[in-house]
């Protein structure tokens, strides 16, 4: 199912030490007329499913209108959330449920302590009304939880907990490093990420509903991301046409070739041939490094891949004690390689 | 049987969540149990999170709905009864 990302709004009713930095805490809401230039075009590029996510997308202020406006041009939606609007909006979203394939809750530790020293204190327990309601009202939902040192014990344990609660899935995923993370030290080294990875696909084995990781896990695929598939079309809340929405913003906006263009300056159409056009041209340039000889081990975690082609993490640099740090691109290398 | 002072302490491992139609789920944290409760019990639930006694709760719903108090009393000794077995509640000493 192709799908295109929105990022409503950059702003958030948490602020939690694992986002990242300087994203979630304006005032920026996508506009209106952004969202009926998607509507009315995205069908005709193969997409029919609309995800979400923010900031928090249900603080967006015609959030509930969004959706109707959704449901009534045929599409079907979800959207990831933190859960603590959710008992306040959930009478709005049921009229539009059949059209809602599921709501998948931002659940960053299995116990309450973990989750709320990451996002805040209450933030779990508005997370477990919100999956109440779900229940009661057969809302799909699932779990996110992205990985951090203080969490990582957890693994399993959010295995049990989905399972138990209801969820129809687990999601699991890299930290993206910011200097928050690298302060805290909550990002986790290669080879611990090559760790949790391995437990996360044991717990496949034992659990029934579907465990799964977001992209950014090891893998030796070069193009294993549904973006580069074309399978997936990203818009930040500015309306930009990005590459990922993990890329969007990341690293206080210092990169941003990631931008393919603005949806309030050409056609969706135009927005699309473009991120054709930029795909092909990151596919030959990442077959050409890897050709090239010194395409390293940490290469095969396709997001820190990313994150060095657009020049999101070249901060990390001054975080020598960051297990990443020493595995920035050199920019000089990279002209060599890349240019 | 229990008595007319009697309190009831609710365990903090369960969350409460209200609904639009004045009913509510309860999930228990330690069993990942949720259960639900109709409007009689979501006020017998909010009674019992102030410090009210069996017998200080069977007066305010029978002042809030017309039913006899056998009944009242009869309503809230089943469903605290439930409660205890369900490990929501404990029975506080008198």
């Amino acid at each position: 199912m192709a799908r295109i990302v929105i990022e409503l709004t950059n702003r958030c009713n948490l602020s939690c030490t694992h986002c990242f930095d300087g994203r979630h805490s304006a005032d920026g809401d996508l506009k209106i007329e952004i969202i009926e230039k998607i509507l009315a075009s995205a069908k005709a590029h193969g997409f029919d499913y609309l995800a979400f996510t923010g900031g928090d997308p249900t603080v967006h202020p015609r959030f509930i209108e969004i959706l109707k406006m959704v449901y009534e041009a045929g599409y079907n939606f979800g959207f990831v959330t933190n859960g603590q609007n959710f008992t306040k909006i959930y009478g709005n979203i049921l009229p539009l449920r059949d059209r809602l394939t599921g709501v998948t809750f931002s659940l960053d530790g299995a116990k309450e302590d973990t989750h709320d020293r990451l996002r805040g204190k209450g933030s779990y327990s508005r997370v477990m009304k919100a999956v109440s309601v779900c229940v009661v009202k057969d809302i799909p939902f699932t779990f996110n939880m992205v990985i951090t040192s203080q969490n990582r014990p957890e693994v399993g344990e959010m295995a049990e907990l989905a399972t138990k609660l209801g969820s129809r899935g687990l999601r699991f995923g890299h930290l993206m490093p910011t200097p928050l993370t690298t302060v805290q030290n909550l990002d986790l080294s290669p080879e611990e990420r090559r760790e949790v990875e391995s437990t996360i696909w044991r717990l496949r084995e034992y659990y029934p509903i579907p465990i799964v990781m977001a992209p950014g896990y090891y893998i030796t695929d070069l193009f294993p991301c549904a973006p580069l598939q074309m399978q997936e079309f990203n818009i930040d809340w500015r309306g930009n046409v990005t590459r990922c929405c993990h890329l969007s913003s990341h690293g206080g906006d210092v990169g941003n070739e990631d931008i393919i263009g603005n949806l309030a300056e050409m056609p969706f159409s135009e927005a699309y041939e473009r991120l054709v056009e930029s795909n092909r041209e990151f596919h030959r340039r990442k077959l050409e490094h890897r050709a090239g000889g010194n395409f390293k081990d940490s290469h095969y975690f396709p997001c820190w891949y990313c994150e060095n082609y657009f020049k999101k993490v070249d901060w990390l640099k001054k975080f020598p004690n960051n297990p990443w740090s020493s595995r920035v691109w050199n920019n000089l290398n990279l002209k060599r390689v890349l240019g | 049987m229990l008595g007319r002072n009697q309190k009831v302490k609710l365990d903090s491992n369960v969350v409460l969540t209200e609904l639009e139609n004045k009913e509510a789920v309860l999930l228990h944290l330690g069993t990942k149990m949720y259960y639900s409760l109709n409007e009689t019990g979501l006020r017998i639930w909010q009674m019992l999170s102030l410090g009210l006694t069996l017998g200080e709760i069977s007066e305010r719903l029978q002042d809030e709905f017309d039913v006899t108090p056998a009944k009242v009393q009869e309503s809230v000794n089943c469903l605290i009864g439930e409660l205890i077995t369900e490990k929501l509640v404990e029975v506080v000493d008198e």
